[in-house]
């Protein structure tokens, strides 16, 4: 299901501020282009000290506990922070072992009842 | 589902011209019940506790802690409606309800009113992505007011209501947006009677949630196969007949009205409409306002409950309920 929505976004690229649709407070939308679905699906290991995960689906302050643990039982995931303000989780990585793959971050996300819709590697 | 006194383990005292409250004993109540049972008669409960489910108790205890170490996020879900919502993989979730409901006269067992005090204790079970397992453990304390010789006499008695094991797939999950959703899960399951014979009452629905912003909104429906129960002792879903409950649930956040970066809890405004029809044509319509705050590793529920239509000629009808909910996560 994951797959399918980043699919109904790929061709926009942005992630928007709130009030674009009628009636709707959300502060994010999170749109992906089609490089971004092709870096979410990799499997080799990002490398970086962190990794910002654009994330739709994350509702309310519970969720956020939701996307932290799954998160962190990947290898190499040291802390978790989630910013409901932007829809974002960064995942701040150990140095010198092995770092997850793009693809098991989506997976990650994808355990904890939301949806990845980009990331970046810094 | 009807028992008397002596298949009673957790209760002490109690009699129909004895206005006597219950003293709850986990361990050494249970040889005090078993005497006093059989000196005071029989009297309908709706399912006391049994030694069987003595041991139910402390796998349920045993998962409280459990649950308490490793509590997972279950989010926009109201008091008396199911969610589309479910932990990860391997998390566990756990919830506690207290529930106080008062019910007027009942034509069938012939009280007066009916006051029910229910402690609730649900866990819910992440087994795999989009598939989890409920077990919900409530324990009840029933007080009956019957009219005798003129007077008024009470009734109480104190157990374990059936025990429900639900499994929820989760079949449909489209993100639209930061805070956006909609998910639709199928619910399976069965209420567990764990008297002397074991009697299943399966159950089977569907739940759909819808988060739009400030706006979340959650609809069950639900079908219950009754294979037990009597008429005398059903205050809603307990009777003979097969049951239909549907139940609506808006929640409304009102603060913040948007999340910001530093946001860790939000405040809800709650509104249930609570429906239940039996087969044997008893309709009841409730209507259940409330407030609820969510933390990232707490969350805190406040709920009242009132009739808003009914049509029933076998069971009482509710006069008002109230209930208040935690859920903790570690």
């Amino acid at each position: 299901m994951a797959g399918t929505m980043i699919g109904f976004a790929s061709g926009c690229a942005s992630t928007k501020g709130g009030g674009n649709a009628p009636g709707d407070e959300n502060a994010v939308v999170h749109t992906a282009t089609a490089e971004d679905l092709a870096f979410v699906k990799s499997t080799e290991p990002v490398s970086g000290k962190r990794v910002v995960l654009f994330i739709n689906g994350m509702g309310c302050p519970l969720c956020v506990t939701n996307v932290d643990r799954q998160l962190l039982r990947l290898d190499a995931v040291e802390s978790v922070d989630v910013d409901l303000g932007l829809g974002t989780a960064v995942a701040n990585l150990h140095e010198g072992v092995v770092k997850p793959t793009p693809r098991e971050f989506h997976r990650a996300v994808d355990n904890a009842g939301l949806t990845l819709v980009k990331m970046s590697v810094q | 589902m009807q028992l008397c006194w002596e298949q009673s383990v957790l209760f002490v005292r109690g009699s129909i011209f004895d206005v006597a409250m219950p003293t709850f004993g986990w361990a050494d109540g249970s040889a005090v019940a078993t005497q006093s049972a059989a000196a005071m008669g029989c009297m309908h409960m709706k399912n006391p506790m049994t030694e069987r489910v003595g041991a139910t108790v402390l796998v349920g205890l045993g998962g409280v802690l459990v649950g308490v170490c490793a509590g997972e996020a279950k989010a926009q879900e109201a008091m008396y409606t199911q969610a589309a919502t479910m932990p990860g993989p391997g998390d566990l979730i756990l919830r506690e309800q207290f529930h106080i409901f008062q019910y007027g006269s009942n034509p069938t067992s012939g009280t007066e009113s009916t006051k029910l005090y229910v402690l609730e204790t649900n866990l819910q079970y992440g087994i795999v992505k989009d598939l989890s397992l409920t077990v919900r453990v409530p324990m009840e304390h029933e007080l009956d007011t019957r009219l005798v010789r003129g007077g008024s006499g009470e009734d109480s008695g104190s157990g374990f209501d059936d025990l429900d094991v639900m499994l929820k797939y989760r079949f449909y999950r489209h993100d639209t947006g930061g805070v956006d959703t909609l998910r639709a899960a199928a619910i399976v399951g069965a209420e567990i009677d764990t008297d002397d014979h074991i009697t299943v009452n399966p159950h089977i629905g569907a739940v759909v949630t819808m988060v739009r912003g400030r706006h979340g909104l959650n609809q069950e429906l639900r079908w219950t196969f009754t294979t037990d129960g009597s008429e005398e002792n059903n205050l809603g879903m307990n009777g003979p007949s097969d049951a239909l409950s549907y139940n609506t649930a808006y929640l409304f956040r009102i603060y913040p009205e948007r999340f910001q970066s530093d946001s860790r809890g939000a405040w809800y405004v709650t509104m249930e409409m609570n429906g239940i029809t039996e087969t044997n044509g008893d309709t009841e319509l409730r209507f259940a306002p409330g407030v609820m705050y969510e933390g990232r590793e707490f969350a805190f529920e406040l709920m009242t409950q009132f009739p808003l239509w009914n049509n029933l000629e076998e069971r009482a009808e509710l006069d008002w309920g109230a209930g208040f909910g935690f859920r903790f996560l570690f």
